[in-house]
Protein backbone atom coordinates (compact mmCIF):
# COMPACT_ATOMS: atom_id res chain seq x y z
CA UNK A 1 0.00 0.00 0.00
CA UNK A 2 1.28 3.45 -0.85
CA UNK A 3 0.20 6.31 1.34
CA UNK A 4 0.24 9.77 -0.23
CA UNK A 5 -0.17 12.77 2.02
CA UNK A 6 -2.72 15.43 1.03
CA UNK A 7 0.13 17.89 0.54
CA UNK A 8 1.97 15.61 -1.88
CA UNK A 9 -1.31 14.98 -3.68
CA UNK A 10 -1.86 18.73 -3.95
CA UNK A 11 1.62 19.28 -5.44
CA UNK A 12 0.99 16.62 -8.06
CA UNK A 13 -2.51 17.84 -8.91
CA UNK A 14 -1.45 21.47 -9.23
CA UNK A 15 1.60 20.48 -11.32
CA UNK A 16 4.04 22.07 -8.92
CA UNK A 17 6.06 18.89 -8.51
CA UNK A 18 6.90 15.76 -10.45
CA UNK A 19 9.02 12.67 -10.07
CA UNK A 20 12.65 13.20 -10.95
CA UNK A 21 14.11 11.31 -13.87
CA UNK A 22 10.80 10.57 -15.48
CA UNK A 23 9.33 11.89 -18.70
CA UNK A 24 10.67 15.37 -19.32
CA UNK A 25 9.16 16.34 -22.62
CA UNK A 26 8.35 14.97 -26.02
CA UNK A 27 11.24 16.79 -27.69
CA UNK A 28 14.57 18.33 -26.78
CA UNK A 29 16.21 21.18 -28.57
CA UNK A 30 19.61 22.80 -28.18
CA UNK A 31 19.55 26.59 -28.30
CA UNK A 32 22.74 28.57 -28.71
CA UNK A 33 23.23 32.24 -28.03
CA UNK A 34 26.70 33.17 -29.30
CA UNK A 35 28.04 36.58 -28.39
CA UNK A 36 29.29 38.81 -31.17
CA UNK A 37 31.45 41.02 -28.96
CA UNK A 38 32.63 41.35 -25.38
CA UNK A 39 29.65 40.95 -23.08
CA UNK A 40 28.58 44.08 -21.21
CA UNK A 41 27.24 44.38 -17.71
CA UNK A 42 23.47 44.76 -17.46
CA UNK A 43 22.84 44.35 -21.18
CA UNK A 44 19.93 42.16 -22.25
CA UNK A 45 20.94 39.50 -24.77
CA UNK A 46 17.80 38.26 -26.49
CA UNK A 47 17.30 34.89 -28.14
CA UNK A 48 16.53 34.56 -31.82
CA UNK A 49 12.82 34.08 -32.59
CA UNK A 50 11.89 30.42 -32.32
CA UNK A 51 8.30 29.52 -33.01
CA UNK A 52 8.88 25.97 -31.80
CA UNK A 53 9.63 27.26 -28.32
CA UNK A 54 6.81 29.82 -28.23
CA UNK A 55 4.20 28.41 -25.93
CA UNK A 56 1.47 29.22 -28.42
CA UNK A 57 2.74 26.09 -30.22
CA UNK A 58 4.52 24.04 -27.59
CA UNK A 59 5.03 24.33 -23.87
CA UNK A 60 8.46 24.26 -22.32
CA UNK A 61 8.85 21.54 -19.72
CA UNK A 62 12.48 21.96 -18.74
CA UNK A 63 15.70 23.86 -19.31
CA UNK A 64 19.29 23.00 -18.54
CA UNK A 65 22.47 24.92 -19.22
CA UNK A 66 25.28 23.08 -20.95
CA UNK A 67 28.54 24.31 -19.47
CA UNK A 68 32.12 23.84 -20.67
CA UNK A 69 32.50 20.90 -18.28
CA UNK A 70 29.71 19.13 -20.15
CA UNK A 71 30.53 20.16 -23.73
CA UNK A 72 33.95 21.62 -24.48
CA UNK A 73 33.08 23.21 -27.84
CA UNK A 74 29.63 24.32 -28.96
CA UNK A 75 28.51 23.44 -32.51
CA UNK A 76 28.11 27.06 -33.54
CA UNK A 77 29.64 28.67 -36.58
CA UNK A 78 32.22 29.96 -35.87
CA UNK A 79 32.82 27.55 -33.00
CA UNK A 80 32.45 28.93 -29.48
CA UNK A 81 33.08 27.72 -25.95
CA UNK A 82 30.08 27.11 -23.70
CA UNK A 83 30.13 29.19 -20.52
CA UNK A 84 32.22 27.87 -17.64
CA UNK A 85 30.64 27.53 -14.19
CA UNK A 86 32.28 30.75 -13.01
CA UNK A 87 30.99 32.61 -16.09
CA UNK A 88 27.51 31.14 -15.61
CA UNK A 89 27.50 32.25 -11.97
CA UNK A 90 27.42 35.83 -13.21
CA UNK A 91 24.22 35.62 -15.24
CA UNK A 92 20.49 35.04 -15.24
CA UNK A 93 17.95 33.71 -17.70
CA UNK A 94 14.75 35.76 -17.76
CA UNK A 95 11.61 34.06 -19.09
CA UNK A 96 9.07 36.56 -20.44
CA UNK A 97 5.47 36.42 -21.62
CA UNK A 98 3.78 38.15 -24.55
CA UNK A 99 3.69 41.46 -22.69
CA UNK A 100 7.43 41.20 -21.98
CA UNK A 101 6.70 40.71 -18.30
CA UNK A 102 9.35 38.66 -16.55
CA UNK A 103 7.60 35.59 -15.19
CA UNK A 104 10.67 33.68 -14.07
CA UNK A 105 14.20 34.65 -13.10
CA UNK A 106 16.57 31.70 -13.25
CA UNK A 107 20.19 31.73 -12.13
CA UNK A 108 22.22 30.21 -14.96
CA UNK A 109 24.44 28.19 -12.65
CA UNK A 110 21.52 26.40 -11.02
CA UNK A 111 20.50 25.18 -14.48
CA UNK A 112 23.74 23.21 -14.91
CA UNK A 113 22.47 19.67 -14.60
CA UNK A 114 25.73 17.97 -13.64
CA UNK A 115 26.01 20.26 -10.58
CA UNK A 116 22.51 19.28 -9.41
CA UNK A 117 23.14 15.55 -9.20
CA UNK A 118 21.76 15.16 -12.73
CA UNK A 119 18.38 16.65 -11.93
CA UNK A 120 16.92 18.89 -14.63
CA UNK A 121 14.98 22.06 -13.93
CA UNK A 122 11.28 21.49 -14.58
CA UNK A 123 9.17 24.36 -15.82
CA UNK A 124 5.48 24.86 -16.51
CA UNK A 125 4.29 28.36 -17.27
CA UNK A 126 0.63 29.36 -17.25
CA UNK A 127 1.43 32.49 -19.28
CA UNK A 128 2.25 32.34 -22.97
CA UNK A 129 6.04 32.41 -23.25
CA UNK A 130 7.49 34.15 -26.28
CA UNK A 131 11.02 32.88 -26.82
CA UNK A 132 12.31 36.02 -28.52
CA UNK A 133 11.23 38.03 -25.46
CA UNK A 134 13.41 35.86 -23.20
CA UNK A 135 16.91 37.07 -22.52
CA UNK A 136 20.18 36.54 -20.70
CA UNK A 137 21.70 39.26 -18.54
CA UNK A 138 24.96 39.37 -16.62
CA UNK A 139 25.20 41.26 -13.34
CA UNK A 140 28.93 40.87 -12.80
CA UNK A 141 31.76 40.15 -15.19
CA UNK A 142 34.75 39.36 -13.01
CA UNK A 143 35.35 36.44 -15.38
CA UNK A 144 35.11 37.97 -18.82
CA UNK A 145 32.83 36.70 -21.58
CA UNK A 146 33.42 37.56 -25.22
CA UNK A 147 32.80 36.52 -28.82
CA UNK A 148 34.57 33.21 -28.18
CA UNK A 149 31.73 32.14 -25.86
CA UNK A 150 28.09 31.19 -26.16
CA UNK A 151 25.19 30.31 -23.92
CA UNK A 152 24.09 26.74 -24.63
CA UNK A 153 20.69 25.66 -23.40
CA UNK A 154 18.95 22.31 -23.70
CA UNK A 155 15.23 22.96 -23.81
CA UNK A 156 12.68 20.18 -23.50
CA UNK A 157 9.16 20.83 -24.70
CA UNK A 158 5.93 19.12 -25.58
CA UNK A 159 3.29 19.94 -28.17
CA UNK A 160 0.26 21.77 -26.85
CA UNK A 161 -2.12 19.00 -27.81
CA UNK A 162 -0.32 16.31 -25.77
CA UNK B 1 11.88 11.25 -5.44
CA UNK B 2 10.14 14.43 -6.54
CA UNK B 3 11.32 17.84 -7.60
CA UNK B 4 9.69 21.21 -7.95
CA UNK B 5 8.26 22.56 -11.21
CA UNK B 6 8.78 26.29 -11.70
CA UNK B 7 5.58 28.14 -12.57
CA UNK B 8 6.78 31.61 -11.62
CA UNK B 9 9.99 32.63 -9.93
CA UNK B 10 11.51 35.77 -8.55
CA UNK B 11 14.94 36.56 -7.23
CA UNK B 12 14.85 38.00 -3.73
CA UNK B 13 17.64 39.23 -1.50
CA UNK B 14 18.39 40.04 2.12
CA UNK B 15 20.96 42.80 2.23
CA UNK B 16 23.36 42.84 5.17
CA UNK B 17 23.19 46.54 5.96
CA UNK B 18 24.00 48.56 9.08
CA UNK B 19 26.23 46.34 11.16
CA UNK B 20 27.00 42.65 11.24
CA UNK B 21 26.14 41.05 14.55
CA UNK B 22 24.91 37.65 15.59
CA UNK B 23 21.14 37.46 15.94
CA UNK B 24 20.36 40.67 14.07
CA UNK B 25 17.52 40.37 11.57
CA UNK B 26 18.07 41.37 7.96
CA UNK B 27 14.71 41.62 6.19
CA UNK B 28 14.02 40.84 2.53
CA UNK B 29 14.35 43.77 0.17
CA UNK B 30 10.91 44.90 -1.01
CA UNK B 31 9.73 43.97 -4.49
CA UNK B 32 6.69 46.20 -5.02
CA UNK B 33 4.71 43.92 -7.32
CA UNK B 34 5.10 41.00 -4.89
CA UNK B 35 4.74 42.95 -1.67
CA UNK B 36 0.97 43.09 -1.40
CA UNK B 37 0.45 39.64 0.12
CA UNK B 38 -0.39 38.57 -3.42
CA UNK B 39 1.84 35.52 -3.83
CA UNK B 40 1.61 31.95 -2.63
CA UNK B 41 5.11 30.56 -2.21
CA UNK B 42 5.54 26.82 -2.67
CA UNK B 43 9.31 26.49 -2.97
CA UNK B 44 12.58 28.28 -2.45
CA UNK B 45 16.25 27.99 -3.19
CA UNK B 46 19.22 29.87 -1.78
CA UNK B 47 22.50 30.50 -3.59
CA UNK B 48 26.15 30.45 -2.69
CA UNK B 49 28.57 32.97 -4.25
CA UNK B 50 30.00 30.23 -6.47
CA UNK B 51 26.56 29.82 -8.01
CA UNK B 52 25.64 33.48 -8.21
CA UNK B 53 28.33 36.09 -7.92
CA UNK B 54 26.03 39.12 -7.86
CA UNK B 55 22.30 39.69 -7.41
CA UNK B 56 20.27 41.34 -10.20
CA UNK B 57 20.41 44.55 -8.17
CA UNK B 58 24.20 44.50 -8.35
CA UNK B 59 25.08 43.44 -4.82
CA UNK B 60 27.75 40.79 -4.19
CA UNK B 61 26.41 37.50 -2.82
CA UNK B 62 27.68 36.40 0.61
CA UNK B 63 30.87 34.36 0.50
CA UNK B 64 29.89 31.90 3.23
CA UNK B 65 26.64 30.01 3.75
CA UNK B 66 27.15 28.25 7.05
CA UNK B 67 26.62 31.14 9.48
CA UNK B 68 23.15 32.21 8.37
CA UNK B 69 19.64 31.05 9.30
CA UNK B 70 16.43 31.85 7.43
CA UNK B 71 12.94 32.63 8.72
CA UNK B 72 9.83 32.98 6.56
CA UNK B 73 6.67 34.65 7.79
CA UNK B 74 3.21 34.38 6.31
CA UNK B 75 0.68 37.18 6.01
CA UNK B 76 -0.54 36.45 9.55
CA UNK B 77 2.96 37.06 10.88
CA UNK B 78 3.36 33.38 11.69
CA UNK B 79 6.94 32.22 11.38
CA UNK B 80 6.13 29.03 9.56
CA UNK B 81 9.76 28.32 8.68
CA UNK B 82 11.92 29.37 11.60
CA UNK B 83 15.70 29.68 11.64
CA UNK B 84 16.43 27.04 9.04
CA UNK B 85 20.14 26.95 8.14
CA UNK B 86 20.69 28.62 4.76
CA UNK B 87 23.10 25.83 3.79
CA UNK B 88 20.29 23.28 3.74
CA UNK B 89 18.23 25.43 1.36
CA UNK B 90 20.90 25.40 -1.37
CA UNK B 91 19.87 23.12 -4.18
CA UNK B 92 23.16 21.43 -4.88
CA UNK B 93 23.58 20.62 -1.18
CA UNK B 94 20.40 18.54 -1.56
CA UNK B 95 21.31 16.42 -4.58
CA UNK B 96 19.67 18.94 -6.91
CA UNK B 97 16.31 18.94 -5.14
CA UNK B 98 14.57 22.25 -4.53
CA UNK B 99 12.95 22.72 -1.13
CA UNK B 100 9.15 22.48 -1.35
CA UNK B 101 6.96 24.31 1.15
CA UNK B 102 3.34 23.94 2.08
CA UNK B 103 1.93 26.76 -0.11
CA UNK B 104 1.36 29.93 1.87
CA UNK B 105 0.76 33.60 1.23
CA UNK B 106 3.89 35.30 2.48
CA UNK B 107 4.61 38.84 3.42
CA UNK B 108 7.97 39.18 1.70
CA UNK B 109 9.32 42.08 3.73
CA UNK B 110 8.51 40.24 6.99
CA UNK B 111 10.84 37.40 6.05
CA UNK B 112 14.37 37.66 7.35
CA UNK B 113 17.76 36.06 7.78
CA UNK B 114 19.90 36.11 10.91
CA UNK B 115 23.62 35.72 11.26
CA UNK B 116 24.93 33.11 13.65
CA UNK B 117 28.57 33.55 12.72
CA UNK B 118 29.95 36.76 11.21
CA UNK B 119 33.18 35.11 9.99
CA UNK B 120 33.53 35.51 6.23
CA UNK B 121 30.60 37.89 5.89
CA UNK B 122 31.00 41.37 4.46
CA UNK B 123 28.79 44.39 5.17
CA UNK B 124 26.39 45.26 2.31
CA UNK B 125 26.69 41.85 0.68
CA UNK B 126 23.39 40.09 0.01
CA UNK B 127 21.91 36.72 0.84
CA UNK B 128 20.38 35.65 -2.50
CA UNK B 129 17.44 33.36 -3.06
CA UNK B 130 14.81 32.43 -5.59
CA UNK B 131 11.21 31.96 -4.57
CA UNK B 132 8.80 29.84 -6.60
CA UNK B 133 5.24 31.03 -6.37
CA UNK B 134 1.74 31.39 -7.75
CA UNK B 135 -0.20 34.64 -7.94
CA UNK B 136 -3.15 34.87 -5.54
CA UNK B 137 -6.31 34.85 -7.67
Amino acid sequence: MRIISPLIEYFYASKKMKEVGTYEGAYTKAVYLPFTATVLLGTQYYFQPDEVLDSANNFITGISLTDSGTLSIAPTSPVTDPLSTSQAAQGYLYICNMKREVIATLALSSLIRRLQAGKPQYLLFDDTVVWQNCFIQFESLTTGINAAHSVCLMVTYSPKDL
Amino acid sequence: MNNLIIKRSQQIEFRLTGSLSAGKRFFAVDIPNLGRSNIVVYGLEFFAAAQQATTPTGNPVVGTTTGIVVTLRDNKKQEFMYQVPMFTLIRNNNAGLIVLLKPRIINLTDCYVQITNTAGLVLNDSVAANIYYDIVE
